[in-house]
């Protein structure tokens, strides 16, 4: 299966793709572009490598496939500028480098680690805060409403072009 | 936030003021869809706080469920077709 994208010249895409960014758009345009680019290229690597089968096994796999695509697509559109950013394209690499072994074990301390949680009695919003946005846990509260909005601003748009693309493929 | 009582004379030694807290909290809370809409001057930064939490829990969701959206589709459907027209009707 032959990828669509180098049917296209590459620099006429890209002029295109840089004429789409002169019309207003509310959000940043060059990290939706980077991003929609950037995913489609990864679902259409998915597509190639993964079988093609309905089998639940297959759907799922692929599943966690696309999601790790799209967090990563977007933490690379955003780039190494801002600190979440940074931390998701860090775990994104140590979970393709990481060994089977290595990731039990880190299964195995984070489920004790939330074991010993469950019986504390006042959630504490910020930590919550801190272990939802990547890379919350070493930044101070400063920092982390700042990165919080951009992180939330980036989900929008992530949830933004995947609906838009799904939509597209159910037609 | 409108009213900005400064009780920064309490906490003297923290180099970030309780003003800077509170101005990222009302930038955080204009991205809340929930708050955003009640428009209401009185949301205290713990429930700014707690319905991001939420908010973002609720994003990661609907990414988890375009996911599996998207990995059913992969299979039945032909990604010949022009990519350029999906950015194309993206970016509309």
């Amino acid at each position: 299966m032959v990828v669509c994208l180098s049917i296209y010249p590459k620099k006429s895409l890209q002029l295109y793709l840089a004429s789409m960014n002169s019309k207003s758009l509310s959000s940043n345009p060059c990290r939706k572009t980077s991003f929609t680019r950037r995913f489609l290229r990864a679902l259409a690597e998915i597509r190639r490598e993964e079988p093609n089968s309905s089998s639940h096994v297959d759907i799922s796999r692929r599943c966690q496939r696309i999601k790790v695509a799209a967090y990563a697509s977007m933490a690379s559109a955003v780039g190494s500028k801002r600190a979440w950013s940074r931390a998701m394209i860090c775990k994104v690499r140590n979970r393709a480098i990481c060994r089977a072994s290595m990731r039990q074990k880190i299964k195995i301390s984070k489920w004790k680690k939330a074991v010993a949680n469950k019986h504390r009695r006042d959630v504490n919003q910020e930590d919550e805060l801190r272990r939802l946005v990547p890379g919350g846990k070493s930044m101070d509260f400063c920092k982390l409403l700042e990165e919080t909005a951009h992180y939330i601003k980036s989900l929008t748009t992530q949830v933004q072009v995947m609906r838009s693309i799904a939509d597209y493929y159910s037609t | 936030m409108s009213s900005r009582r400064s009780r920064s004379r309490q906490s003297g030694n923290s180099r970030i003021t309780d003003d800077q807290i509170n101005d990222l909290v009302s930038k955080l809370q204009q991205l809340l869809p929930e708050i955003r809409d009640r428009r209401s001057d009185k949301v205290s930064a713990a429930k700014v706080l707690q319905e991001t939490c939420n908010y973002i829990r609720s994003l990661h969701r609907e990414v988890d469920d375009l996911s599996e959206r998207l990995s059913e589709l992969l299979a039945t459907t032909d990604t010949n077709s022009a990519q350029a027209a999906i950015i194309r009707s993206l970016l509309m």
